[in-house]
Order: C-alpha cells, then structure tokens, then sequence
C-alpha cells in the first residue's frame, strides 16, 4: 500500500522531519471526522467515545487491525508512530471538544473535576484538565518517557495492554507495571 | 533518583497495591529499602489509593469492586429491556433482561462485552464462549437463547436465567445433609463431565457459577474463560487462545496457578475444592495473600488439612456472595443436619480420602475424571470399597525426605532401598530355589539392616517438628518387612524384638510422644499393649527382654497419668507396682540396666506424688537424678561424645523433673534439699550445652532449654541478687527469640504459637518483678493476642483459655497496684 500515510511513516523512518507533521495532520484529520460522526450518533451530552476509534482509523489508514493478528505489511517503526500520533490527535481532539462545549455552554452544565484514567476519557472533562493532564505528562516523559508513552496509547489510544506491548515491543508485564506506576505518579502530580 | 531506583520504585508500587491496603505499610516498611525509596513509594500508594488496582491473579469479587465504572446500565440492549445487573467478569457484565413475547414478558440472563474492554483478546473470548455455549446441549448447561450485537458494536448473546442459588447457599438455606450434599454433588459431576466429553475444560468451576434452581437441577454458568482442548470442532479458526490467567485463585488447580497447560484434571481439582467446601462449609486453603508468588506457593505446595480434621475448628469464611463470617463446628454440622461429632464420623476415612485425591497437587495422581469421581462417592454411598486411598506411606516418607533433606533423608532412602531390596531379594531366591541357608543368612543381614535403620532414623528423626507422622510409618514399613519374612517361615527372636519395639515406635508416634502434637494416648496404650504381649512371648530371663517389658510398663503408666482422667492415677500405679521387681538392678549393673532404672524412678516419682507419698516421691526422683548423674560421669570417663550428650539429657530430664515436683507440690518443696537454685542452674547449664552442640533443627533442645531458663530466669528476678537479678530479663528476651525462631519455623505447628505466647507472659512477669512495669504491660498485652490466636485455631483449647485470663489478670493486677506489682507467676 502507498497512500499518503504509508509515505509518511515511510519519510519519518528516514528521518523526515517535516513528515512527522504530515503524519499527524493525516491522523488526526481521520480521527477528527470519525469523532464528529461518533458524537452526531450519541445522543446530547453522551461522552465522546474514543475506544474503537484508533483501532478504526488504523484499519482505514494502514489496511489490518491494530491486535496481534494483522498487523500485516506495517513494521514495527511505523505502528509506534502512528500510534504516537493517533494518541496525540485523541488527546487534542478532545481538549478541542472540551473547549467548544465551555464555548457552547458557558456556565452551563459543571465538567466532572479530574480526569479519570481508569475509565474513557470523558467528554464532559473541562479543557483545563486536559492541560493539565497534558502538562503532568510532559514532566512524566521527562522522568519515564516509556511510562508516558504506555499511557497516551493506554489511554488516548484506547489500546488495551497486550496492544500497547506490541506497539512498544516489549512485555505486556511491563506496561502494567508502567500503567499502574503512571497512574499513581500521575495522581499525585496533579493532586499537587 | 537514579533509574535502578525508579524501576524499584515501580515494582514495589505495583506489589504494594497487591496487597490489603491496610498491611501495606507494614510489608513496604519490611522490604528494607532505603528511606528515599520507601517515601516515594508511599506517597504514590496514597495517590493509586483512589483509583485502586487489582492484583495480577484477582478474584472476581475483587475486581468486580475495582472495575464497577460502568455508568448505569442502558436501559435496553436490542429487543431487551434491562432490569438490573447480575454480576460481572473480567470482560463481561451479565444483566438480568426481559423480553415481551405475545403479551408474557420472558426474563434471560444477557451477556455483554464490558464497556471499555472491546480488545481484541476479549472480543475473541467472547465469541468463543458464545459458539461454544451454542454447541452444549444439556440440561444442566445453561441454553443459549439469542446473540447480536448492539448499535456501537458490542457483541452480547443471551442466555436462560437461572431463578436460583449458588449451590453452597442452596445447600446450607436447605440444611442438606452430607448425603444429600454428595447427590447433588454427583449432579455437578455428570455436567462437567458432559463439557469434558466434548472437550471443553471449564476452568472456573466454583459455587457461583454453579446454580441450583428451585427444582434442585443444577445448572452450571459461565464458561468466559473456558479452553477448548480441540477449537477447530467447533468452527473457531484460531488453533490457540491467549492462555489469560484469569482465574479464581481458591479454586485453581496447582497447575493453573503456574499458567501451565491445564487439562480436565484441572476441573477435577475445582471439583475437590468444591466438594471440600460443601462438606465442611470452607475452602482447603483461605488464601489472604494476593502476592502471586504466595499464591503459587501456597496451591502448590501446602497440603491441606483433611475435612474430617478441618470441621473441628471454627474459621473466617467467605460466601459466594462475597461476605465475612465466623463459622464453628456446631453452625457446620447443624447446617448438615447434625452434631458435630455425627458429622467428623461421616466425613473421616473414605470421604476424606476422595476430596484429598481430587486435591492431589499432580494432576496425573486425581481422579482420572469427573465422572469416575463420582462414581466413588456413589460407591461410597452403596457401602461399596472406593478407589480413593490415602497417599501411600511410600509417597509421604517420600515427601519428608525431600522436606528434609541431609542425614535423615539419606538415611530414611537407605531404609526404604533396603525394606524393598529385602521383598525383592527373598522373593527372587525362592524363585531360584537357592539353598535355604544362604536364603536365612542374607534375610538375616537384611533384616538386621532394617533393624538398626529403624532404630536410627527414628531416634535421628525423633525431635523433628512434624516428624509424627512419618516416625509412625516408618515403623509401620518395618512391621510390613517382618510380616513379609514370617510368611517366608523366618523368625527368630531377634526379629520379634524387632517387632515389639516397632509396635512401641507406632504407639508413641499415635500418642505424641515428642511430637508437635498431642495425640490419641489411648490408642498409644494400645499399641503397647500389643507390644508388651510381643515381649512377654520371649524368653523373659533375657537381660534386653527384661528390660524391654520395664520400658513398655514405665511408657504405659506415663501415657495413662497423661489422660488425667478419674481412675487413670489407679491404672499408673498399678503398672508401676508390675514393674518394681524388673527394675531391681542385677548384682552386676550395665549402663542399660541403670538408665532403665532409671527412668522407671522418674516415672514413679511422679506417681507417688499423685498419690500423696511425698517422702517416697522425693526419694525415687533423687535416687533417679544419682544415677543419671553418676551414668554421665561414666559416658564422660569413655569419651565417647554420643553418649556424653544423651546423658546429659538423661540428667537433664531427672532436674527438670525434680524442678516440676518441687514447683507443682509444696509439700515436696518442704522435703528436698534447701536450693532450687541449684537444680535450676543444673537444668539451665546442660539445656543450654545440648541446645548449643545439638543440631540447629533439634526443636525438643530449644523447648528444653526456654522451659530450663525461663525458669531459672522467673526464680531469679522473684528471689535473685544482682546481677543475677537484672540478668534474668536478658535470659526471658533470649527465651522470646528462641521462641520466635520455632513459631516461624513452621507456622502449622500449633504447639509452638503456645509456647510464644507463655514465653511472652513469662516476660511480663520478669518485667513486672524488675519493675518495668510498661514493659510488662506491653509483654502481658502480646502474649493475650498470641493466646486469643491460639484459641481461634483451636476453640476448646484449655491452655490458650487459661493463658488468656492469666494475662488478663496479670494487666488488671498492674493496674490495680498502681503499676506497682507483679502478679505471682507459676
């Protein structure tokens, strides 16, 4: 296959700048049109859901699943970079929805306080959790960058453990032990 | 922080959260880390606190708490309407669903992928239970009624709903008795042997997921992570599924645990588990820790105890419906039906023998099947002999030995090389029809192998926690050999002497003598009983043959003062009488003679102090405290180490004995020579040389030598001088360490929780005499909850009982007196 994403990831792996960029306006423009049919289909004030969404988009964009089984003719490079990507374009999505719904309806309805990374990300968050959460992860990444990275593909990819081992190419022992150190520190990051 | 630190610092996060939130501190804090790793780690557990993790293997109780983030159920799911929700897995939720056709509205069971688990692996599963739900038809499956999928996706299929309770709920809401337990029992049989039959093993039978609806048919749920031993029958195109460990650690078979492939002798062990709790209102094992590795050691390796023994106790159960309880023996047999001693009846030999066979810890030694386990209980039921036998003696020796590896290992492998050389061996020369003269004299070698084997191991093995049991079966094994060689026509007097000894070897393992237990004196005096009548065929002017019946008298007087029942005191003076005459040294006395005296002293010591004679009490426990003291000075003058260190306990035991008389009996004090202190220091000095030159595995010199210096220590803090005096709080400390160190040796050993928890009040009274009087506060406060510990193993236990109210005294009392009194002490 050598549609635009497949030149992109390709151009990434030889150290394409620019192509990183493309990629993830690629994504996200992908994920940004399947978020809105998500949302038109949801009845008024149901999350937005994202879960599927990436596994969706991979299908559509690279031709196999995300699981074990058909990952196909994509390398191992490449599916960490999408992925990444994909993360990042949920992550913005949805501090674009949290914004466009305080826009909306200002002074309306409360967002819950907090994010919660147990469950999906929930639309009704305010955007200034999703900054926040955005900056504790940054600081994570500094400290854990593979503790950061298991939860943008946990999280905002929607990947389960045995996916997100696969993409990172390690044990899915150790995403858990990640995943539930991440979590922690990020709790207490933020409590602070 | 460095980044080995940091991945530290993650595993400990990740197995702290395994644990029960509140032990957590206490386990970070024995980890030992250090300070900057610990502070981390705890201010990341207080922040994990709210969204709380499982552990790697949890039950689905558990997770069913952690993971109960599912908004409100959906009001309908395709054709169904939801009532409420049933119960909840770990990629599923079962809701209770009604359905209107023609005007009746029909409840099913709808099952549905989680929110938020539509992975890959999950969604197979899923598809995997509905096919194979699908494919089962039998009435005590649950029917497959409907599947589909709803608008964003997610698969669900429908089932029969089941009005009806857990079978343990069933059972005990019904007060089913033991027999009618097994019938029902048979039925869960039948039905999973119907699963196996078409190759599916289930993999998490348990009561929850075996219903039993009103008419008493049972239904058996949830086959969500069940195996499919040929996937391809049923259509699913993948040869394996993701062996997940997900997995009811209670009812995981040994193999389970360790994520090893599992066959349908996995679903046999659920079975024994199963049929454990439904006889005795428990699970073989109350797993607490969530630590993996626990567990796997735990499943593993612990035997558990037999049903028939597990009823006796009361303990904390668990119900299917997830709560907390303290179950006695009396609640376990009325929910049977019956009292508890009908219901130990019907559970001990062949019943005991089935549930421990379906627990076997390797699979191939189960039972081949569900149903041929059934078919035993049926057997059981008709009167009929069963397969299920209890583990040969050949497989526990074997187990000891492994247990205990080193010279008693090698020595009990010797043994059991030579009892089975010897069968062989005479069995292979009547064959050959060797002459008999060559036949006789190597039987005779071996024989006499055995014999001196029998004797060493047992005495090597003899002061082994835990060694009861395989003491007994040892001598067992050698009455086999010399049951075998009478049929070959060999017996001379050298083998009956063999004999009466390894009949008194099965007597003292049967009554606890130097065992951890205590055990069944009664049958103990039967077994010498049957020993003395061995004894009594020889000739009886032998000096070994006389002295052999002096030692059976002496054991069966000292068993019967033991019972302490009315009358016992009677049958104790009576055999001491008998034995008078044997002990009367000949004119020219051997070591043997004197020691056999020796101890006859000892034992008539205290029987006449039973009976009121103080001066002949005294005058025999001192006659036999000479001659263990002049028996030393012997071994001492032949250098010869072994027998210097056996008569120094010979010794030890005549002081320790004196000691015990002049405490017990005042009118004994009022007798004996003026100093206890002596005698004391005497028992103290050759305790502490034994415990110090004995092996470090000798549990008997560690008890002698805490019982030694906690006395010593007691009558040196009530009546001492200094130093001596503040000393004694030292020598209590030591007593509490020595203690400590055989409680954890082996935890199962009842025994030895007791001996902690005295040695602690021993403490306090120490403390409280010095006048530590927080000190002792705190000593008195330990030793109740050991002793409120011991009680809750053992109910009717009067040590513990009486324990308590002496260290509920003994606080009082410190406080009566203004923290200014010890309360006097034994």
């Amino acid at each position: 296959m050598h549609g635009p994403i497949t030149q992109a990831l390709d151009a990434i792996r030889e150290g394409e700048v620019r192509a990183q960029n493309r990629l993830f306006e690629l994504v996200k423009g992908e994920l940004d049109a399947m978020a809105h049919r998500s949302l038109a289909r949801e009845s008024p004030g149901h999350g937005l859901q994202t879960t599927g969404l990436v596994d969706e988009a991979y299908m559509k964009l690279l031709g196999g699943t995300a699981g074990a089984s058909g990952l196909g003719t994509v390398s191992f490079e490449n599916r960490r970079h999408f992925f990444g990507a994909a993360a990042e374009a949920v992550r913005r999505i949805l501090i674009d929805h949290a914004r466009s719904m305080s826009a909306e309806k200002r002074g309306g309805r409360m967002g819950r306080a907090g994010i919660d990374l147990e469950s999906l990300p929930a639309a009704e968050t305010r955007a200034g959790d999703w900054e926040a959460l955005g900056e504790a992860l940054a600081r994570l990444e500094a400290k854990d960058a593979r503790a950061a990275e298991v939860v943008r593909l946990r999280f905002f990819a929607g990947l389960s453990e045995v996916q997100a081992a696969e993409v990172l190419g390690v044990t899915d022992r150790t995403v858990r032990r990640d995943w539930v150190f991440a979590k922690a520190w990020l709790a207490a990051e933020m409590k602070t | 922080m460095d980044s080995a630190k940091h991945e530290l610092v993650k595993r400990l996060l990740e197995e702290a959260l395994a644990i029960k939130p509140a032990d957590r501190s206490q386990w970070l804090y024995q980890q030992m880390h250090a300070p900057d790793v610990r502070a981390e780690v705890e201010r990341l557990l207080a922040a994990a606190v709210a969204g709380q993790e499982t552990a790697p293997i949890a039950p689905k109780h558990a997770d069913a708490s952690a993971n109960s983030r599912d908004p409100k159920p959906p009001e309908r799911i395709g054709p169904y309407r939801i009532q409420h929700e049933l119960g909840r897995g770990g990629m599923g939720v079962v809701y209770l669903a009604t359905k209107e056709e023609g005007g009746v509205s029909r409840r099913v069971a709808l099952k549905i992928v989680k929110l938020g688990a539509s992975t890959e692996e999950i969604l197979q599963r899923f598809n995997v239970e509905r096919r194979l739900l699908s494919s089962l038809n039998n009435p005590g499956i649950a029917r497959m009624i409907d599947a589909g999928a709803t608008d964003d996706g997610r698969p669900y299929f429908v089932m029969e709903y089941i009005e009806g309770l857990p079978i343990d709920r069933y059972c005990d809401t019904h007060e089913l008795s033991v027999q009618e337990r097994l019938a029902l029992f048979r039925k869960v049989c039948a039905v999973v042997h119907y699963a196996h039959q078409n190759l599916i093993v289930h993999r998490d039978l348990k009561p929850s997921n075996i219903m039993v609806a009103p008419d008493g048919e049972v239904k058996l749920l949830d086959f969500g992570i069940a195996k499919l031993l040929r996937p391809d029958l049923i259509g699913i195109p993948f040869a394996t599924l993701p062996e997940a460990r997900l997995m009811t650690p209670e009812y995981a078979s040994p193999e389970q645990v360790r994520g090893e492939p599992v066959g349908t002798s996995s679903d046999v062990y659920s079975l024994g588990v199963l049929l454990y709790e439904l006889l005795t209102g428990r699970r073989p094992y109350e797993l607490k820790a969530r630590i993996q590795a626990e567990l796997i050691r735990v499943i593993c390796e612990v035997e558990p105890e037999r049903p028939s023994l597990a009823i006796t106790r009361s303990c904390e159960v668990t119900t299917s419906d997830g709560t907390t309880r303290t179950l006695t023996p009396e609640e376990t047999a009325r929910n049977r039906g019956g009292l508890p001693s009908r219901l130990r009846r019907d559970l001990t030999g062949d019943l005991d023998n089935i549930v421990m066979m379906a627990l076997r810890k390797v699979a191939r030694r189960r039972y081949e099947s569900a149903e041929q386990m059934s078919r035993d209980i049926q057997s059981l039921i008709d009167g009929r002999p069963v397969i299920a036998t209890a583990e040969t003696s050949l497989y526990v020796l074997g187990k000891f030995v492994r247990r205990n590896k080193g010279k008693v290992a090698a020595g009990i492998a010797v043994f059991l090389a030579l009892a089975a050389g010897l069968a062989g061996t005479a069995w292979q020369y009547r064959r050959a029809e060797a002459s008999s003269r060559r036949f006789e004299e190597s039987t005779l070698a071996y024989a006499a192998a055995v014999g001196t084997f029998v004797g060493e191991v047992t005495g090597e093995i003899r002061f082994k926690a835990g060694s009861l049991e395989s003491r007994r079966m040892l001598a067992e094994t050698s009455i086999r050999v010399l049951d075998a060689l009478r049929k070959q026509g060999i017996e001379g007097d050298e083998l009956v002497r063999l004999r009466a000894t390894a009949t008194e070897q099965i007597g003292s393992a049967k009554g606890g003598v130097d065992g951890a237990a205590a055990g069944d004196r009664r049958q103990a005096i039967q077994e010498y009983q049957k020993a003395l009548a061995i004894w009594k065929s020889l000739d009886q002017t032998e000096p070994e043959v006389r002295r052999g019946i002096l030692s059976n008298l002496v054991k069966q007087s000292e068993m019967w003062h033991n019972i302490q029942d009315p009358g016992a005191d009677g049958e104790s003076a009576a055999l001491c009488a008998q034995a008078a005459p044997l002990a009367v040294l000949p004119a020219q006395p051997t070591f043997e003679d004197r020691r056999a005296r020796a101890e006859f002293l000892r034992e008539l010591a205290d029987v006449e102090a039973l009976q009121k004679h103080w001066t002949q009490s005294v005058a025999a426990a001192n006659e036999s405290l000479e001659i263990r003291r002049s028996l030393l000075a012997e071994a001492e003058g032949r250098h010869d180490a072994p027998l210097i260190a056996e008569a120094r306990r010979l010794v030890y035991v005549g002081v320790s004995r004196l000691i015990w008389l002049r405490k017990r009996y005042s009118e004994i004090e009022a007798l004996a020579p003026p100093s206890l202190e002596a005698n004391l220091v005497e028992a103290e000095s050759l305790a502490l040389i034994a415990l110090k030159s004995g092996s470090s595995q000798n549990d008997t010199n560690s008890r002698d030598w805490v019982t030694a210096a906690t006395a010593l220590a007691m009558w040196r803090a009530r009546h001492g001088v200094d130093p001596e005096r503040s000393n004694s709080r030292e020598i209590m400390l030591r007593c509490v360490e020595e203690c400590e160190r055989l409680r954890n040796a082996d935890l199962s050993n009842f025994r030895s929780l007791i001996d902690l928890a005295r040695c602690r009040y021993s403490l306090g009274i120490v403390e409280a005499l010095l006048g530590h009087f927080d000190a002792a506060r705190i000593a008195y406060t330990q030793g109740e909850s050991l002793y409120q510990e011991s009680l809750q193993q053992r109910p009717k236990d009067k040590a513990a009982a009486t324990g308590i109210q002496e260290c509920k005294r003994a606080i009082e009392y410190l406080g009566a007196a203004g923290g200014g009194k010890a309360i006097e002490g034994s």
